[in-house]
């Protein structure tokens, strides 16, 4: 049911039920991994961080940010109520993917500058700043009044999306 | 900087959900809800 509601997140049911039909029966309802009981925890924790890292590379992913849902494998913003789609460039949605998984929390400028353009390149926090900017641009309601990609002292957060 | 993953735990069985969230909240990166039936999981 949460496959057919367009649900992609990663499902890993935990059941007392062993037998070989429950599990083809799990798996072809829309689970990604289907663990029987017992089970030693730290293997579960190791299958959840498995598929946490499949399915962000995955094309399928997708996240709300503010009244948008976020296609990072499309390079996309959807406007979820006028349906408007906003392309982005890689460094937008590197930018958008870094804030997003930082769930709120504040990010340096050089932080966000190494892992966007990476630790080697010469790229200076002006050029991060104009990406930002650009961004902010393109997406925000109000972009003197941010929302979405908030200032904060010495780097940028996410708002509460 | 940890990323935060957010976890929805659904099992009947209070005692083994309530544990997989206490051992889930000693990793930074999961944040985790929880609800006993699939029909409040929806």
């Amino acid at each position: 049911m949460m496959r057919k509601t367009g649900v992609n997140t990663p499902i890993i049911m935990l059941t007392a039920n062993a037998s070989e039909a429950d599990t083809i029966l799990g798996l072809d309802a829309g689970a990604n991994h289907y663990v029987t009981k017992p089970f030693k925890f730290g293997i579960l924790l190791a299958r959840i961080r498995a598929h946490l890292r499949q399915h962000l590379i995955s094309e399928d992913a997708s996240y709300p940010i503010g009244h948008y849902i976020f296609k990072p494998g499309e390079k996309i913003l959807t406007d979820s109520e006028t349906d408007e789609k906003i392309r982005l460039t890689e460094k937008e949605t590197a930018i958008l993917k870094f804030l997003k998984r930082a769930d709120g929390a504040t990010i340096s400028r050089e932080k966000l500058l190494n892992e966007v353009w990476g630790y080697n390149s010469n790229v200076t926090t002006h050029t991060l700043e104009t990406h930002i900017y650009r961004l902010r641009q393109k997406i925000e309601t109000d972009p003197s009044k941010a929302k979405i990609i908030l200032t904060e002292s010495g780097g940028y957060s996410m708002g509460n999306s | 900087m940890a990323h935060t993953y957010n976890i929805l735990l659904v099992d009947d069985d209070d005692d083994l959900r309530e544990n997989l969230a206490l051992q889930l909240s000693f990793h930074e990166e999961f944040k985790t809800e929880q609800c006993g039936n699939g029909k409040s999981g929806l």
